[in-house]
C-alpha cells in the first residue's frame, strides 16, 4: 500500500496506471503467444494423426468385425428425462445396432411426461425382480422393466437424480465389463458401436475410456434412425455451432488423445471400463458436467495408482445430435457447460495442476484448460478494458490494434481451416461442394459475434456458479426430420 | 413305321426310352408327342403316318399305341422342341377329326425339356394319362426344375446393396423375388404375397429377424421357412434363429452360390 501510497501524494497516480497497463501488456502478449503455440501444437498432433486415421478406417474391416465373436460385450445406458417425442425412435434405433453382444439400458429419471408410459406401451415391458449390484448409491429405483420378446432391452423407472444419478443405477444393473452412454436424443450410426471397440481392442488392457466423434444432425433426414442426407445446418446457430464442433473434435481432441491428455469424453457417446467407473464411485451427481468429471476422475484414479491407462478419442464413431437452434437455449446449454467446467476445474483440476506426479494431464491439459479455458473470460474482459485505457492514456493508436487484430484473427482462422482440411482429408462426411463452401464461410463468420458470446456465456455461468444456481436448463426436444 | 402294342404293362415305357436312347446316342434331338385318345387301330395308325408325311416329307417318325394306357405316342427323329410342337398340331388336327383326341396333348423333346431318364419318361406318360378328359389343348412338357417347392423369396435387409445383390442373382435362377427393408415391411408383404420362403438379416429396425422369424413360422404353421442371412456370427444368434423355427442360417460376408445352393437344397428336401 506504501507504493500506492507513493504515487498518490506524489500525484503521479497516472503514472502508476501506465505502469499497471504496460505491465498487462507484458502478460497478455505471453498469454495470447502461450495459448497460440499449444493451439498449435495440439493441431500439430491432430494433423499428424489424420493420415495413420485415415489408413485405419480405409482398412478396417469393419463389416466383418461387426458380428464377430471378438469384440467385447457393451451395455449401453441411455438416461432419459422428458424424452416423449423421440425415445421411441432412438430405442429401436439402438436395438438394431451392427454389433454382436450389447444390451440396451434406458432409465427414466423420473420424466414428468408421458416418457414411461410410452415405453412401456411400446414395447410391452412388464415388471421383473433381477438381482442388481450396489456398485452405487442411487435414487430409489421405483421399478425395472422386460420383455423377453426384446431380450436386449431393460427399462429402469427411477425417482428423478439428474442425468449422473440415471448413468449410475444403469451401471448397477448392467451386466457387461464396458459401458457406453448415450444421450437419449442422440442417433448413433449402425457401426460407431463397433468402430470405437476397434479402437477398444488396439489396447483393452489400458483403454479406460474411448470417446465418439459427435455431429450435427440438423437439416439432414433421419429415416428409421438411420441418417441418410448428411446435409450443413440450414440455421445460423447450429451452423455455427457445427464448425465448432468440427475444430473442437476434429483439430483438438484428435491431438489431445495422441499425448493422452483428453480431459473429456462427450457424454453424448463415450465407451468405459466399468470397473475403473466404479473405483472412481461413479458419475458424480447434483451438477452438469459429469462428463468431464469422470474423465478427470478417472485420469487421477490412474496416474495415483500408476495403472497404465489411455483415454482414446475415435473419431470415425459418429453419434449425430441436435445442436440447439434458438438463442435462448443455446445460451442455456453454454452457461451450463461453463458452470460445469468451474466446477470441475475447482473440485478436481485444482488438485492435480502443475503436479509432476500427474504427468501430462497435470502439466500441459490441466493448466491449458484453467488458464486458457476457464479464465478465458476475465482475461478477454480485463482486455477490452486495457484497450480502452490504452486509447484513453494515448499509449497506442489504431494501426497497432488492427495489426493485433489481424494477426490474432488469422492465427485462430488458420485453425479452422486446419480442421476443415482432416474433415475433408480422412471422414468427408459432406458430399456436397456447397456444403463445403458453407463450412469455410461459417469458420469466418465465427469470429463475428459467435466466439465473443460464448465467452459471454461462459462468464454468465460462472456468475450462476456463484449464485448457487444449480438448474440444467431449457432443452426443447424436436422430432427428427424425416 | 407304326407299331402296335398291346395289353403289355410298362412296354410304352420301356419302348420310349429305348428309342429316345438309340437316338440321343447319336447326339440329335428327339421328340415325343403323346396323347390320350380313344382306341386306335393300325389301318388309323397308318393313315395317321401318311397324313403327317404330306406336310412334313423328311420326317422320320415312330407311332405307338399303347392300349393299356390307351395313350399314343409317337417319336420324332431330330426335332427338336419347336419342331416337334410344330408336328403336333398336325397331329391333333387329324386325331381331331378323326374323333379321337380325348384330351390334352403333351408335347416335349430330350434333351431341352430334361434328361430322358426313367423317371422323367414315366413322369411324361403319367402326364398323358391324366390329361384325359382335359380340354384339347397342347401341352408344352417341361421336367420339373429343382426348386419345384420352392419359387418365390422375400429379401429383408436394411443394406440396399444386399437386397439387390440377392434378388438379381435369385431372379436369374428363375424365382420371383420381393424385397423388405424392415421387418414390419417385410411382414406387411409377406401377408399379402406369401412368398415360399424369407431370406432375413437379424438386424432389423421396428420388428427385428427373431419376431420375424417367430411371426412368420408361427402364422403358416410351421410351414414358412425362413433363411436368416446375418452379420452377426455369435453362437446365441445361431442357437435363437433356430429355436424360432429358422431353416437354415447364413452368414455376411457370403457367397450367393452358396446361398443359392441352400435354397435348391431346401426344395428337395420338403
Amino acid at each position: 500500500m506504501k507504493f500506492i501510497e507513493y504515487y498518490l501524494q506524489t500525484d503521479s497516480w497516472l503514472h502508476f496506471l501506465r505502469e499497471l497497463l504496460l505491465g498487462y501488456g507484458y502478460f497478455a502478449m505471453y498469454y495470447v503467444v502461450v495459448i497460440t503455440l499449444i493451439y498449435y501444437l495440439i493441431f500439430a498432433l491432430s494433423i499428424r494423426q489424420t493420415f495413420p486415421l485415415k489408413r485405419g478406417i480405409q482398412y478396417n474391416r469393419i463389416k466383418k468385425l461387426s458380428g464377430s465373436k471378438h469384440l467385447p460385450a457393451v451395455s449401453l445406458l441411455v438416461p432419459a428425462y422428458n424424452e416423449e417425442l423421440t425415445i421411441i425412435e432412438n430405442v429401436r434405433s439402438l436395438l438394431a445396432l451392427n454389433y454382436p453382444k450389447y444390451e440396451v439400458i434406458v432409465i427414466n429419471d423420473g420424466s414428468t411426461d408421458n416418457t414411461f408410459q410410452v415405453m412401456v406401451d411400446e414395447f410391452k415391458l412388464e415388471k421383473i425382480n433381477p438381482i442388481v449390484a450396489d456398485h452405487i448409491q442411487t435414487e430409489k429405483v421405483r421399478g425395472i422393466y422386460y420383455n423377453p420378446e426384446y431380450p436386449t432391452l431393460y427399462f429402469i423407472d427411477k425417482e428423478n437424480g439428474g442425468k449422473a444419478d440415471s448413468l449410475n443405477a444403469g451401471i448397477n444393473l448392467s451386466h457387461y465389463p464396458l459401458i457406453s452412454t448415450i444421450d437419449a436424443d442422440s442417433l448413433l450410426e449402425k457401426d460407431a458401436l463397433t468402430r470405437i471397440a476397434r479402437v477398444y481392442l488396439e489396447n483393452p488392457e489400458d483403454t479406460v475410456a474411448v470417446g465418439g466423434n459427435v455431429r450435427i444432425v440438423n437439416s439432414c433426414t433421419v429415416e428409421d434412425g438411420i441418417v441418410k442426407n448428411v446435409r450443413f445446418p440450414k440455421k445460423l446457430l447450429p451452423a455455427l455451432q457445427n464448425v465448432e464442433y468440427i475444430k473442437a473434435f476434429l483439430g483438438g481432441r484428435i491431438g489431445w488423445s495422441a499425448i493422452n491428455g483428453l480431459i473429456i469424453v462427450s457424454g453424448a457417446f463415450g465407451v468405459f471400463q466399468k470397473d475403473k467407473v466404479i473405483a472412481v464411485k461413479g458419475y458424480r451427481g447434483g451438477y452438469p458436467g459429469e462428463d468431464m468429471n469422470i474423465v478427470i476422475k478417472l485420469h487421477r484414479y490412474c496416474l495415483e495408482n500408476k495403472i497404465p491407462y489411455r483415454v482414446a478419442f475415435c473419431p470415425d464413431a459418429v453419434c449425430w445430435t441436435q445442436a440447439p437452434d434458438t438463442y435462448r437455449i443455446l445460451s442455456s446449454q453454454r452457461k451450463r457447460w461453463g458452470r460445469g467446467n468451474l466446477k470441475n476445474m475447482i473440485e478436481e483440476g485444482i488438485h492435480m495442476v502443475f503436479r509432476p506426479k500427474y504427468k501430462v494431464f497435470g502439466l500441459l491439459t490441466l493448466p491449458y484448460n484453467i488458464l486458457f479455458e476457464t479464465l478465458n473470460p476475465y482475461v478477454r474482459i480485463t482486455g477490452l478494458l486495457a484497450i480502452l485505457g490504452y486509447w484513453l492514456l494515448n499509449m497506442t493508436d489504431w494501426q497497432t490494434l488492427v495489426v493485433f487484430a489481424l494477426v490474432n484473427f488469422f492465427s485462430c482462422f488458420i485453425l479452422s481451416l486446419g480442421a476443415l482440411f482432416i474433415e475433408e482429408a480422412a471422414f468427408s462426411r459432406y458430399p456436397r461442394l456447397s456444403d463445403l463452401n458453407k463450412m469455410l464461410l461459417y469458420s469466418f463468420l465465427m469470429f463475428l459475434g459467435y466466439r465473443q458470446l460464448g465467452v459471454l456465456w461462459r462468464f454468465l455461468g460462472h456468475i450462476d456458479y456463484l449464485r448457487n444456481n444449480n438448474t440444467w436448463g431449457t432443452m426443447v426436444r424436436t422430432r427428427f426430420n424425416k | 413305321m407304326a407299331v402296335f402294342i398291346r395289353d403289355r404293362h410298362g412296354e410304352l415305357t420301356r419302348q420310349l426310352l429305348q428309342m429316345t436312347h438309340v437316338i440321343r446316342d447319336r447326339h440329335q434331338p428327339c421328340g415325343v408327342i403323346l396323347a390320350p385318345s380313344a382306341n386306335i387301330n393300325q389301318q388309323t395308325l397308318d393313315q395317321l403316318e401318311s397324313f403327317v408325311s404330306q406336310s412334313e416329307t423328311e420326317l422320320a417318325a415312330k407311332y405307338l399305341f399303347d392300349d393299356h394306357n390307351m395313350v399314343f405316342a409317337m417319336i420324332l427323329e431330330e426335332r427338336k422342341f419347336a419342331a416337334t410342337h410344330y408336328t403336333s398340331l398336325i397331329v391333333k388336327d387329324f386325331l381331331e377329326n378323326h374323333g379321337l383326341l380325348q384330351g390334352q396333348l403333351v408335347v416335349a423333346s430330350f434333351p431341352e425339356c430334361g434328361e430322358p431318364t426313367e423317371s422323367t419318361v414315366s413322369q411324361l406318360i403319367e402326364l398323358a394319362a391324366k390329361a384325359r378328359g382335359e380340354e384339347k389343348e397342347i401341352r408344352l412338357f417341361i421336367e420339373q426344375p429343382a426348386h419345384q417347392g420352392i419359387s418365390s423369396i422375400l429379401i429383408v435387409d436394411t443394406d440396399e446393396v444386399v437386397r439387390e445383390f440377392v434378388r438379381l442373382h435369385l431372379e436369374l435362377e428363375g424365382y420371383t423375388v420381393y424385397e423388405a427393408k424392415d421387418g414390419a415391411e417385410a411382414l406387411a408383404i409377406y401377408s399379402e404375397a406369401v412368398p415360399d420362403l424369407v431370406i432375413t438379416e437379424l438386424n432389423l429396425p421396428i420388428v427385428d429377424g427373431y419376431q420375424l422369424i417367430n411371426k412368420i413360422t408361427k402364422a403358416s404353421a410351421n410351414k414358412g421357412k425362413v433363411i436368416v442371412l446375418t452379420g452377426k456370427q455369435l453362437a446365441d444368434h445361431l442357437n435363437r434363429s433356430f429355436e424360432l423355427g429358422a431353416i437354415d442360417f447364413v452368414t455376411k460376408p457370403f457367397s450367393i452360390s452358396e446361398l443359392q445352393w441352400r435354397i435348391k437344397k431346401l426344395g428337395e428336401w420338403r
